[in-house]
């Protein structure tokens, strides 16, 4: 159901990026990659998504920014999962009321991710 | 130490209020006091209403001198008008005719020239009374002897009344001097004779005490002389003693006037008198004893308290006070010397060869005290230089002279007069607390100087220091009276007008606290008594970004009995401290921990997908041998991190630095400093910021001080309204702040000349933002102001990056 689902990953963590994108790609996604919210934004103002895979800290526009620059700004409607380590329960109110479809918290168990995504794409 | 806590029993009181008894009743029974009784009774018969007068039960008929009368027939006479008994004194009639006596009293000898005193002639004992003399007019009526001989008698006149005849005096006679009468009005001998016999007719002599009454009463007088001293205080002794003294002659005026009875006044005054000045003079001895031996007590304490101990050795002291010189003064050279009660002057410590005597500069010390003429350093040291400023002082303690002191500095190197002052005080004192006869124990008026000598210098530097506490603390008494308020509580309630410590410390515990007045009193009351401090958390109101804890101590009541006669403040203390940096800090460290975490977290998750593709059979070779490669640059970042974070740790905090800082969160910086600055302001800033602030090197208060001086700073020089823009940029290196705002009209030169530069700057938003900007670059960042016609005006603060 997942196959040839194109996700755009976006977290400014080189190995993130590409541990990542073996995994998505395992999984049977296709994958395109943004180093931060700004290179995001203008990809997804482009481009054709299935779902947006975006980490919260980053440099130039974190996730947050980026968030809200989709749901308010945008207005674009593509299912969004947060990554973040730093996903406490006040930071994960705050992205859910941003727009974000799903919120994990890293380390995230590729069973639990693989879940959220396939959750997001229905 | 030897404590004085009682009077030294000087004597017994008992034994010497009797022996004064004693010699007061035996000079009343040996007639010493009868001189002034006698003036007493005096003046009390002079002054007293007369019960004679008109019922005058005896009229008194004096023949003129040189009339010859016969005896028998002026007795007829008077009898048949109705005289009853008729008393004659005349000398030339021996034997009185029928119907008639001789007179029965006889006056006593006079006394100091004043006859006051009758005896009954039917008295076997031959007692001298004192006659009732009573000066109210008309006196002893008197019957004329020619109204007698022409028979003009009015009618009844004589009746039920006797008739004392006497003989006139010739007129150039003196008359007598009674009690009636000042010196120099005499009255005749037959008025005289008549005041006597109407007294003994009346019955009505004068009775003077008994000696076993006299005695009593001296007691009294005495035991009132003991309550008017013990119970009153010294000043208004003698006012008392006065007040009692004319009590007791009004009562003796009252009995005598009224009853009869003549008190032994003076004994009983002098009795009174004696006591009181007796039991005073022992209490002002007592309280001289108490202040010599207070002076020593203090004397002693505060040198124990002041002085090191190695002090105690009199060989280690010269070379204490040249170490202590030389340490706080640095002079070039310096020479010390002790001078005697005779004046020789001894050196006690020198840094180099003096050249001019002691005696000799002491000389010209007094001479220097009219003209003022320096003294050159060559002269006084003999290697001094050209450019060497001497100082030359007595030094004096307590008022003596106890040496002197030559210092020489370079020149500009003289340290100012009141250091220079106070050390030779500090010296002085040195000297005389080991002198072989230290000024204190010459005599109490000089331990008396010393102690306050002594006591000034302790209480002066203990409210020295109290004053510049780097707290802010408020004493109150036990009457709830602010006794000191030291500056920087005076600073805090400058900036805050609810402080009020004027009105108690109920009111400012409430303030501070939040506490009812109930609660407030309850634990005032508990840290007096149980003298345990108790810590609050407190709020100054219009400073509540800022943190306190307020310590409530008892004062002055610990250190077990104190002297009885030394005041010792009591009360309570009340302490703010400003913690605000330390819960800053606190914060910070609790901020670090979790952006560690937060790290970790995310470099777990690329091990943990890592080694799932690094599992999957599919992978190609070199596909593995890439995330394998990029896993073990992830373990040695992660790896580097920590050592990042500890080195970090570090540097953030180095004691010894004047200036400490810390990893702060400068998204948390900027929101701290948004509450701190004017609503006005705040409303019109724009701050664009990440969601997860990062953490800088800086102190969190003064950084948020900063950021809140350069937004009011931009906000205040751009067109009114006009929005400020804060944006908070996080680089792989640094953090900056950039503040802009394209309103802003503001010379560039000005603001690189105020901002930067060393001009003096009166406007405290310049003040504040140029103190802001070199803090920042004293924590290790970079700050910069421009003005720019295309974007206004542009501050950057750029912060070295902690994680």
């Amino acid at each position: 159901m997942t196959s040839g689902k194109k996700i755009l990953l976006v977290d400014d963590d080189a190995v993130m990026q590409r541990v990542l994108q073996l995994w998505l790609r395992k999984a049977g996604f296709d994958c395109v990659l943004a180093e931060d919210g700004q290179v995001a934004a203008n990809l997804l103002h482009a481009g054709q998504f299935d779902a947006v895979l975006v980490d919260l800290m980053m440099p130039i526009m974190d996730g947050f920014r980026f968030l809200k620059w989709a749901r308010q700004e945008a207005r674009i409607s593509t299912p969004i999962l947060v990554l973040s380590a730093a996903a406490n329960a006040q930071v994960r109110q705050d992205v859910e009321a941003a727009g974000a479809n799903a919120v994990l918290s890293k380390p995230v168990q590729s069973r639990a991710l693989l879940e959220a995504l396939t959750r997001i794409l229905e | 130490m030897a404590r004085v806590m009682t009077p030294p029993k000087i004597f017994v009181v008992p034994g010497v209020l009797s022996l004064l008894c004693i010699a007061v009743w035996s000079l009343e029974l040996a007639d010493g006091f009868k001189l002034t009784d006698n003036a007493f009774y005096d003046r009390v018969a002079r002054n007293r209403p007369g019960n004679g007068g008109q019922d005058s039960p005896i009229l008194l008929l004096e023949l003129p001198s040189g009339v010859a009368a016969d005896p028998d027939a002026l007795v007829q006479g008077l009898r048949t008008d109705g005289a009853g008994q008729v008393f004659l004194a005349l000398a030339d009639v021996d034997r009185p005719p029928a119907g008639a006596e001789l007179l029965p009293v006889t006056l006593a000898t006079q006394e100091r020239g004043v006859f006051r005193r009758a005896v009954l002639k039917s008295d076997p004992e031959g007692k001298a009374r004192l006659i009732d003399f009573f000066a109210a007019p008309p006196r002893i009526p008197r019957l004329s002897y020619d109204q007698l001989l022409r028979r003009e008698l009015v009618a009844g006149a004589l009746k039920e009344r006797g008739v004392l005849v006497a003989r006139s005096l010739p007129q150039q006679a003196p008359g007598l001097s009674t009690p009636l009468h000042d010196a120099g009005d005499q009255i005749s001998l037959g008025e005289v004779q008549a005041y006597a016999l109407v007294t003994a007719v009346r019955g009505s002599w004068i009775r003077e005490i008994q000696p076993g009454m006299s005695l009593l009463l001296i007691m009294i007088a005495i035991g009132l002389g003991y309550f008017a001293e013990r119970f009153t205080l010294a000043q208004v002794g003698l006012w008392i003693l006065l007040v009692l003294c004319a009590c007791l002659f009004l009562v003796a005026w009252i009995i005598l006037s009224l009853s009869m009875i003549l008190l032994p006044i003076s004994a009983m005054i002098a009795a009174h008198s004696g006591a009181f000045f007796l039991l005073q003079q022992r209490r002002l001895r007592a309280e001289a004893e108490l202040l010599r031996s207070t002076s020593f007590y203090v004397s002693q304490h505060l040198h124990q308290r002041s002085h090191p101990n190695e002090l105690a050795d009199p060989s280690q002291t010269a070379a204490l006070l040249g170490q202590l010189v030389s340490l706080v003064l640095g002079p070039e050279r310096y020479a010390l010397w002790e001078s005697d009660r005779a004046g020789a002057f001894k050196l006690i410590a020198a840094s180099r060869k003096v050249g001019l005597s002691p005696a000799h500069l002491a000389e010209e010390l007094t001479r220097s005290a009219e003209s003022a003429p320096p003294i050159p350093s060559a002269r006084v040291f003999d290697d001094a230089s050209a450019t060497e400023v001497t100082h030359v002082s007595r030094l004096i303690h307590a008022g003596e002279k106890v040496g002197l002191w030559a210092l020489s500095f370079e020149q500009g190197a003289t340290p100012g007069m009141p250091l220079l002052k106070a050390m030779a005080g500090e010296a002085a004192r040195v000297i005389d607390a080991n002198s072989p006869t230290p000024s204190d124990r010459v005599s109490p008026a000089h331990a008396l100087n010393a102690s306050m000598a002594e006591m000034e210098l302790y209480v002066g530097g203990l409210e020295n220091l109290f004053e510049n506490l780097s707290v802010a603390a408020v004493m109150y008494d036990l009457y709830g009276r602010a006794v000191l308020v030291n500056n920087m509580f005076k600073a805090l309630a400058a900036r805050s007008n609810a402080i009020r410590w004027q009105e108690g410390p109920v009111h400012l515990l409430r303030t501070l606290t939040g506490l009812d007045d109930t609660q407030s009193r309850r634990f005032l009351r508990h840290a007096y008594i149980a003298e345990k401090p108790l810590r609050f958390a407190a709020s100054v109101p219009a400073m509540e970004a800022r943190t306190f804890v307020l310590t409530l101590s008892a004062v002055g009541k610990s250190g077990g009995r104190s002297h009885p006669d030394i005041v010792r403040p009591e009360g309570i203390a009340i302490e703010l401290h400003d913690i605000t940096g330390s819960s800053l800090n606190s914060a910070s460290r609790e901020t670090i921990v979790s952006r560690l975490a937060t790290q970790l977290r995310n470099d777990l998750e690329a091990f943990s997908l890592g080694v799932e593709v690094l599992d999957d059979p599919d992978l190609a070779a070199d596909e593995r041998e890439e995330v394998a490669l990029l896993l073990r640059d992830k373990t040695n970042s992660a790896a580097q991190l920590l050592l990042d974070v500890e080195h970090n740790l570090q540097r953030a905090c180095v004691p010894g630095e004047t200036l400490l800082r810390f990893p702060v969160d400068t998204k948390e910086a900027v929101a701290r400093a948004l509450t701190q600055i004017p609503r006005e302001i705040r409303e019109r800033i724009d701050f664009i910021s990440p969601e997860f602030g990062p953490l800088a090197f800086a102190a969190p208060q003064e950084l948020s001080e900063t950021i809140g001086a350069a937004l009011t700073f931009a906000a205040n020089n751009c067109t009114a309204r006009e929005r400020v823009r804060l944006e908070l940029i996080d680089e792989p290196a640094n953090v900056e702040f950039q503040i802009v705002s394209p309103s802003s009209v503001l010379p560039e030169e000005n603001l690189q000349k105020y901002l930067f530069g060393t001009t003096m700057i009166l406007s405290s938003e310049f003040r504040d933002l140029r103190n802001g900007l070199q803090l920042v670059e004293r924590w290790g960042g970079t700050a910069s102001a421009r003005f720019l016609t295309d974007s206004g005006l542009n501050l950057r603060l750029g912060l070295e990056k902690f994680l």
